[in-house]
Parts: structure tokens; C-alpha cells; sequence
């Protein structure tokens, strides 16, 4: 049976199955070659895990909670003050400037420093990123395999290229025998191979590979407690508890009764890791195309600013 | 197991995953409850291996029965087989102790009478077991609020009888000598100093809290949710001080977690024990010599 012989509505049930079995097979090759094994990625940074999770921006603002609850930094409004966990205008205020030197994750210190007066949350968050210490997440988390470095993303682009082609080459060619045929009603198959290329494209770009949705899986199953006893963590830093939970499992899995604070960082947007285009996805490659000075920073320009393109806010410190 | 020191890990429970998983420097190893990944699904059991990527651990059962009279269950040694194969563990340890009869479940590790049936009912059992997993498990003496009745054996000639049958090595929990010692009359540094040293190759250490019998007489429960107190120590340095191979020591806490401070100084406190023993070993094989 040739299947380019068959009438319209059979033959988009048949390129419907000949779409999904083209999915299939991209994720089964994405699996086999996604899933090598780079070594043995550490789970003693909180922060490493909450860039896996969700980005760049969920690393920073997982960062910004535990400074908040270790007392850090400060919450305020218009200079006051004030609890104001969901308002729109809250601002972070570092404690006490000594803390900067305190800290020892690089990240930390970054925002501490972000926040030596009084800034707004979200606008200075994003200005971090990109910066330095998030660079080297991200450096890492390429380096274990966890999210897609430039080879990766090379073959994922070069099968989602084949992938779309043969799609859209089957709908060429039905298209031109419909149309020889005398047949115009091709609108339903131009918008399903539209949609096809769409699905692929989606589905085989996604922020982690194969072997980052296993440690993440992993890492979540050995904190599975932590979300149990979610309601009974208490603020004030004495354990690693609450940034590891939001880590894990996100800043939505925190209690905003026990620990107000979450309520000013949640993100307002969808995140770099909620969608399919990641850290260095598409045609950036985040941070390996530009660097800053000879201090090794790396950011800015053609950089991975953010979420929606490149440059965004620059890094705010790059090179510092 | 080729390691060549002394080491002093901790029991993993989900519930010290964070205090655990950031304090790896000052912990050599894990312990890691069987039976919780029995029946686990696939996803467990490949955080198990993430885990066992981090840090050296090993597997302890507790509802085999080894010491029971009756043959252990195919079915059970077959899901430690499993898991052993799946986690690769420097190796698996259960207690000597039957956990169930005549089909029922008795819900904690009971004593069995200690006579010669019974070390060869262990024995019998243990060789099962190797065979079925591929390695010899380490045994472990319980503790007991009742001396089991019936008993032929003291305590220390019965475990000796089931090391030499089944040429197993001990894992020694000496809050179990503790408590057994305190509540049936015996003194827990003879009872070390009667097992064979040779035979000791790890060692569990815990808390327990004293509880009144019906009689008004205290007893120590070994209950797991208090530090380890002086005399467990003390014995673990006399344990040290005999055994001629290096020791794996496990501290065991479930439940009234303190902080992990906490924990990691019961930690430091044991490797100090273990160094005074070796300290006094050193010098009793240099007299000799």
C-alpha cells in the first residue's frame, strides 16, 4: 500500500502515526547518546542542583531565600523596613556588609554584592545573570553531562533538522500529488506538518539531557523527606534544610506561611528551565562565545542574558 | 572489602539526607537499610546508585532471620541478591536473629534459644544466603530484654559457634553488648575480649534509654534515639585495641535526629576510640615482639 495513495482524512491519520513514530525515535536516539557516563556529579551544592532544575534565574533566587533566611539580607519597601513579601516593589538590603566576605559560594557573595543598598528583586536578579559564578553552574553542569554542552546541542540540532525535514518532505510530496491530482484541500496537512515540526522541535531541545533528568530524578528521590516535612522546617538558617528543598523541588514547595520571603521570589515569568530552550539552547552557547577581561568572567554581549535572548541586563559586575 | 583503615560512617535515613550529603568529608561511609529498596521501584534504586557514586556504602538487612530454625525465604534472599547486584556494596551484614515463625510475623529481631541446633539452624542459613547473593553477609548480635530460654550456649560461645560453622565475620554491636550486659549481669569488656578478634570486621555503635521492668528493676533499651553513650566507647577502644583487621564502624540513629553537629562529633569521638585502641594495640604487639 502506498500511503501517499491515500485519501485526505486516512492520509493525515497515517502522517499523525508517521509524526509520533519520528518523535519516538528522536528521543530514543537523544536517550542512547544523552546518557553517557561524564563522571560522577557532586550533590553538595544546593545551588549546582537548583541551576539543573530550572536555570540560571532559579539558582539565583534559591540563593537569594537562604540569604534571606540566614539573615543576610533584608526585605524592604521604600526604604522602610517592612514585611512586604508579594508586593511588587520589594527590595533586598544586605544586613550587614561584613556578610559578603563571609559567605563562601561565589554565588552568594555575588548577590550580596548585588544588593549593598537597596535594590528591587527581580530587576537586580536578572542583572546577575549571566555572571561569573553562574557561569561556572553552568560550565560544570555541561562538564557532568547535565545539560546539553555545544556538541550536544549540535547533534540535537543536526536530528531535529532531519527530523523536520522528513516530515515536511512527506508533505511536500503529498502535497504535490494531491495538487496534481486536482486536489486543493491541503490546508489541514500544511498546518499538521507546521504542528509536527513544532512538537519535534519541542520536544528533542529540551534544558537537561537525558542523563540530567536522571540526576535530578535521583536527587529528589534521596531529598524525598525534605518535601515531607516541608511544614515543619523552621527559618533562621540553622540547617541546609529550606535550600535544599527549594533547590530540589522549587521555591513553590516552600512554605510562604513559615518563610514569607518566597513570596518576593517567585519567579513572575516562565523560567529557562520550565521551557524547552535552555542555558546556551539554540544558536547561543552561553558564555563559551564571549568572556570577559582576563579576569575569566564571562558574560554580557553575545552571552546568555535573559530568558528570552541574549544581553539582556549585561552581568552587572563582570569581571569583579 | 580491601580497605586498609579504620572508618566510621553513618546509617543512612532520608530524613538526615541534607545534613549527611553536606558533610561527606567528615563521613567514610554509608550504611544503607535493605529492606527499604526491596520492592523499591527502579527510580529508587538508581538514586540508591547515585548515592553509592558519592560515598562507599553498604547494606544492612533486618528481616532475613539468619538464626532462625527454619530455612530463610527464597524470596527474601533473592531481593537482597537483586540488590546487591544492582548497588555493589562493599558488603551486607543481617542480624542473628528470627523475625518471624510458624508464619507470623513478630515485627523485631528475636533471640533465638543458643544451642548447637541453633548455630547449625544459623549456619545453615548463612551458607543459603552466600550462596544466594554472591557474598557472605557480616552477622550481627542483637539485643535482648530476656535471656532466651532454653539457651544451652552463653551469648559469646553461641556467635563464636556460628563464625567458625559458617566462617562469617561479626559486625559487633556493642550498644547491643551494652545493654545485653547491663540487663542480664555480665560485663560487656569480657564479653568483647570472648569473641574471636579475627572475626570482628565492623562494628555498629548507638544509644538506647533505660526502661522499667515489671519487677522495678531498670533495663537498657537499645532503641537508637539517644547518643552513644561513654561505655559504648569504651568498649569500641577495647574493641580496637583486639581486632587485628581495620574496623568499619557504623553510628546508627533513627529518629530524635539531633543536629548533624551532633552526629559528626559522635563520629569524632569514635575515631578517637579507635585510635586509643590502636595506640594500645601497637604497643601490646610491640611488647610481644
Amino acid at each position: 500500500m502506498n500511503p501517499f495513495d491515500l485519501r485526505g482524512p486516512e492520509f493525515l491519520v497515517f502522517y499523525i502515526f508517521f509524526a509520533w513514530l519520528v518523535i519516538v525515535a528522536l528521543t530514543l536516539l537523544r536517550r542512547l547518546s544523552e546518557d553517557r557516563d561524564t563522571g560522577k556529579p557532586p550533590i553538595d551544592d544546593p545551588y549546582f542542583v537548583a541551576f539543573l532544575r530550572g536555570g540560571e534565574s532559579e539558582a539565583l533566587r534559591v540563593a537569594t531565600l537562604s540569604l534571606i533566611d540566614r539573615g543576610l539580607l533584608t526585605l524592604k519597601s521604600s526604604g522602610s523596613p517592612a514585611l512586604l513579601p508579594g508586593s511588587a516593589d520589594s527590595r533586598l538590603e544586605l544586613a550587614d556588609p561584613a556578610a559578603v566576605e563571609s559567605v563562601k559560594r561565589p554565588i552568594e557573595k555575588r548577590i550580596l554584592e548585588a544588593f549593598k543598598t537597596a535594590q528591587p528583586i527581580h530587576s537586580t536578579l536578572a542583572s546577575l545573570e549571566g555572571c561569573t559564578a553562574c557561569f561556572d553552574y553552568a560550565i560544570n553542569l555541561e562538564k557532568f553531562g547535565l545539560l546539553p554542552d555545544e556538541e550536544v546541542r549540535k547533534a540535537r540540532l543536526r536530528r531535529v533538522a532531519i527530523a523536520i525535514g522528513i516530515l515536511l518532505g512527506v508533505a511536500v510530496v503529498k502535497i504535490f500529488i494531491a495538487l496534481s491530482r486536482g486536489r486543493t484541500n491541503i490546508l489541514f496537512l500544511v498546518i499538521l506538518s507546521g504542528l509536527a515540526a513544532f512538537v519535534v522541535f519541542r520536544t528533542s531541545t529540551p534544558f537537561r539531557t537525558m542523563r540530567g533528568e536522571k540526576f535530578l530524578q535521583d536527587v529528589k528521590s534521596l531529598f524525598s523527606s525534605l518535601r515531607q516535612r516541608a511544614a515543619s522546617l523552621r527559618p533562621g538558617g540553622a540547617t541546609s534544610d529550606l535550600v535544599w528543598l527549594a533547590s530540589a523541588y522549587g521555591l513553590a514547595e516552600v512554605s510562604p506561611i513559615l518563610f514569607p520571603s518566597v513570596m518576593a521570589l517567585r519567579p513572575r515569568g516562565p523560567t529557562r528551565g520550565s521551557g524547552s530552550s535552555g542555558w546556551g539552547s539554540g544558536n547561543s552557547s552561553c558564555g563559551t562565545t564571549t568572556s570577559c577581561g582576563s579576569s575569566g568572567s564571562t558574560c554580557g554581549g553575545g552571552g546568555c542574558g535573559g530568558g528570552g535572548g541574549c544581553g539582556g541586563g549585561g552581568c552587572g559586575g563582570c569581571g569583579s | 572489602m580491601n580497605y586498609l583503615t579504620d572508618r566510621v560512617g553513618l546509617g543512612w535515613r532520608p530524613d538526615l539526607a541534607v545534613g549527611i550529603l553536606e558533610h561527606l568529608d567528615g563521613i567514610d561511609l554509608l550504611e544503607v537499610i535493605a529492606d527499604d529498596f526491596f520492592s523499591a521501584p527502579h527510580r529508587q534504586i538508581r538514586a540508591l546508585k547515585t548515592l553509592a557514586a558519592q560515598i562507599p556504602v553498604v547494606l544492612h538487612g533486618v528481616s532475613l532471620g539468619l538464626a532462625s530454625s527454619v530455612p530463610v525465604e527464597t524470596k527474601r534472599l533473592d531481593q537482597m541478591a537483586r540488590l546487591f547486584d544492582q548497588i555493589r556494596p562493599e558488603f551486607w551484614s543481617e542480624h542473628l536473629a528470627f523475625v518471624r515463625a510458624g508464619g507470623i510475623e513478630i515485627g523485631h529481631l528475636a533471640a533465638p534459644p543458643r544451642s548447637s541446633a541453633s548455630v547449625d539452624a544459623a549456619a545453615s542459613n548463612l551458607h543459603r544466603a552466600q550462596a544466594a547473593v554472591g557474598a557472605k553477609p557480616l552477622v550481627e548480635n542483637i539485643a535482648t530484654l530476656i535471656d532466651p530460654p532454653a539457651s544451652t550456649l552463653s551469648e559469646s560461645d553461641w556467635i563464636a559457634g556460628i563464625l567458625s560453622s559458617s566462617d562469617c565475620s561479626l559486625l559487633l554491636d556493642l550498644h547491643n553488648v551494652l545493654a545485653n550486659g547491663l540487663n542480664h549481669g555480665y560485663n560487656p569488656i569480657e564479653f568483647v575480649r570472648k569473641i574471636p578478634p579475627e572475626r570482628i570486621t565492623a562494628i555498629h555503635i548507638a544509644g538506647g534509654k533505660f526502661v522499667s521492668a515489671p519487677d522495678g528493676t531498670q533495663r537498657l533499651l537499645d532503641d537508637h534515639f539517644h547518643d552513644v553513650p561513654d561505655p559504648v566507647f569504651d568498649l569500641l577502644e577495647e574493641t580496637a585495641a583486639r581486632a587485628p583487621s581495620p574496623l568499619t564502624v557504623i553510628l546508627e540513629r533513627d529518629g530524635d535526629y539531633p543536629s548533624m553537629d551532633s552526629l559528626l562529633a559522635q563520629i569524632v569521638q569514635a575515631r578517637c576510640a579507635l585510635a586509643k585502641g590502636r595506640a594500645r594495640r601497637a604497643q601490646t604487639v610491640e611488647v610481644l615482639a
